[in-house]
């Protein structure tokens, strides 16, 4: 009777695709099914009463074992990403959970692991990502690919552009995009922030100066425009810019000539004109604080970009771009994070926008020690420490319950559009709602 | 003759793209002179490579090693004796005494012939010729 139930067991084990193998407490393996065979490249034959470090090649194997974990905690570990060498010397991208394993008197005789390749999953997030890349700009908000689609007739038409968002969303990115895009794409894209210059200098910088203009001026120096001749310029923060100097940036736009400072004639300029506001210059207009004609001369051709509130569905794409770009340039082998820390940047609100977004993974580079980041790597007003300390979450259904119902309060329990912000349909909310018991309080 | 080894936990590392630990042990005439053990860096594997070449390498025996970490090291003259496990003093006394092709100090599923599909490690010879050419069953 036992030795059927032995049989039936592993025959279930056999056929199923994950791999799972089982350890005693010397963390000898006593159980290796055929995944595990196929997915490591190594014969149960072989396995069985090996260690299981020896047999698996994991890269959390030293650094932050699941099967050490769950034995110390006596709680599961789930969906660990990381990645094994296989015996052909492959780097295999891999899931794994562990649990204990107990016997009939509930005393823990060692441990289980269960994993999941994911290359195949890793292809086609790669192949996504491709999908959904445009410039260097990474996207899957409708409103977003909106824009990528009217981006290149909008380079090609020459005409001055007006790009409005908050902080950190992307402008400048938006703005090379569309010279790439142009047919001055070969000539130089001079970007200029208007804002972070003063006032007395930003005109002589912007338009240079003669020798002889001013004390110290001894020799002609060519300004921004005479720089981005033939190319694109980029005016950041336009908003900023004195009621005097947008007098003489009109003429630039109207006459396109612009006289450097002690010149006595003026320069033409062949130059494209992208300017970019983090305020919303139609309200400045109104209030008296940006000229009109200045406004209308440059919102030609007006691009919004969405706040990444607005379009969380892409926190996760942008959050493995940035990984992947900082593992590279700070030479740090770091490969993922986990479920729990991605559900928190998910659920913040980001008022500095992608640029926040990339500071926060920046900052957990730093603090992470193993090969993915997890929750505590990040700020706490975004990890929330102390409520998960009293909340306890133990399950990513937790998690998610806390998530959906954090923007539902953020959205006054208005479910359509907290679905909207969730990016997903108002239906599929409602069955989430259901599924994890939550209801509004009212 | 430098010969580094990854450690961990008294035992050869398990997987040497992510180790932490490396033991170098010095070789004249098959006499070890001198032994020190270095932190790596948790970097990309290309640093990681410059990491050996500035200690001055010439053998690497590790465990699981990918092909593209093997191919870098290769590439920059370190050679590399993968697909070995166990205890590191007794690794280091098998290298010495020539005694490493041993099977019982070479990793599950090593140079075995499998299924479809499944791969082998390849064995290939040190300047010591200590590593023999693991043949098929």
């Amino acid at each position: 009777m036992a030795n059927t139930s032995i049989d039936t067991t592993k025959i279930i084990l056999d056929s199923i695709a994950d791999g799972v193998f089982t350890i005693d407490r010397e963390w000898l393996i006593t159980s290796f099914n055929r995944a595990a065979e196929e997915i490591t490249g190594i014969l149960k034959e072989e396995a069985i009463g090996q260690r299981c470090s020896d047999v698996f090649h994991a890269s959390i194997c030293e650094t932050s074992c699941a099967l050490k974990e769950t034995l110390e905690s006596g709680k599961p570990v789930i969906n660990r990403t990381a990645f094994i060498i296989d015996a052909e010397g492959n780097r295999v991208p891999i899931s794994i959970s562990a649990a204990v394993l107990k016997n009939k008197n509930g005393d823990i005789i060692g441990g289980v692991e269960t994993f999941r390749d994911l290359s195949t999953i890793e292809e086609l997030r790669l192949e996504l990502e491709k999908k959904y890349s445009f410039h260097d700009i990474i996207s899957k908000n409708s409103e977003m690919l909106r824009i990528f689609d009217v981006l290149p007739s909008i380079a090609e038409s020459d005409s001055t552009v007006l790009i409005e968002g908050e902080t950190g969303t992307g402008k400048e990115l938006i703005a090379r995009a569309l010279h790439d895009l142009s047919l001055r794409k070969d000539n130089p894209f001079v970007a200029v922030n208007c804002g972070a210059i003063p006032d007395t200098l930003l005109e002589s910088e912007l338009f240079g100066y003669k020798a002889g203009a001013f004390t110290d001026a001894r020799r002609d120096k060519p300004g921004r425009f005479a720089k981005a001749e033939t190319g694109t310029i980029f005016l950041d923060e336009i908003a900023d810019v004195s009621p005097a100097l947008q007098v003489r940036l009109l003429r630039v736009i109207q006459e396109r000539t612009y006289e450097p400072l002690g010149a006595t004639e003026s320069v033409p300029a062949d130059v494209r004109i992208v300017a970019a506001s983090n305020k919303n210059l139609e309200n400045l207009v109104q209030s008296g604080e940006f000229r009109e004609d200045l406004f209308y001369r440059i919102n030609v051709i007006l691009i919004t970009l969405p706040p990444l509130r607005k379009r969380k569905e892409d926190i996760p794409m942008l959050t493995n771009h940035f990984i992947r770009r900082l593992s590279n340039l700070r030479k740090k082998l770091i490969t993922d994070i986990s479920p729990d820390a991605l559900a928190a940047l998910v659920s913040h609100n980001y008022p500095g926008n992608i640029r926040e977004l990339e500071n926060i993974i920046e900052r957990a580079f730093v603090l992470c020690r193993g090969t993915t980041i997890e929750i505590d790597d990040l700020p706490d007003k975004i990890s929330h420490r102390d409520e998960r300390a009293s909340a306890k979450i133990s399950s990513m259904d937790d998690i998610e319950a806390a998530f959906i119902t954090e923007a539902l309060k953020r959205n006054n329990w208005n479910r359509k559009q907290t679905a909207e912000e969730l990016g997903m349909h108002k239906t599929t909310l409602w069955r989430k709602m259901k599924k994890l018991g939550i209801s509004n309080p009212d | 003759m430098k010969v580094a080894i990854p450690i961990w936990n008294g035992r050869v590392s398990p997987v040497m793209d992510t180790a932490c630990r490396l033991l170098v042990v010095e070789f004249s005439d098959s006499v070890e002179v001198s032994r020190e053990a270095w932190d790596i860096p948790q970097v990309n594997i290309p640093y990681r490579v410059s990491f050996f070449i500035d200690r001055g390498i010439d053998v690497l025996i590790c465990g699981a090693i990918s092909h593209q970490f093997e191919r870098m090291l290769s590439a920059s003259g370190i050679k590399t004796v993968p697909w070995f496990g166990g205890n590191v003093d007794e690794i280091v006394t098998a290298y010495a005494d020539g005694s490493l092709q041993n099977n019982s100090y070479r990793l599950p599923g090593c140079g075995r012939r499998r299924r479809q599909g499944m791969g082998r490690c390849r064995g290939r010879r040190t300047e010591l010729g200590r590593y023999k050419q693991f043949e098929e069953e």
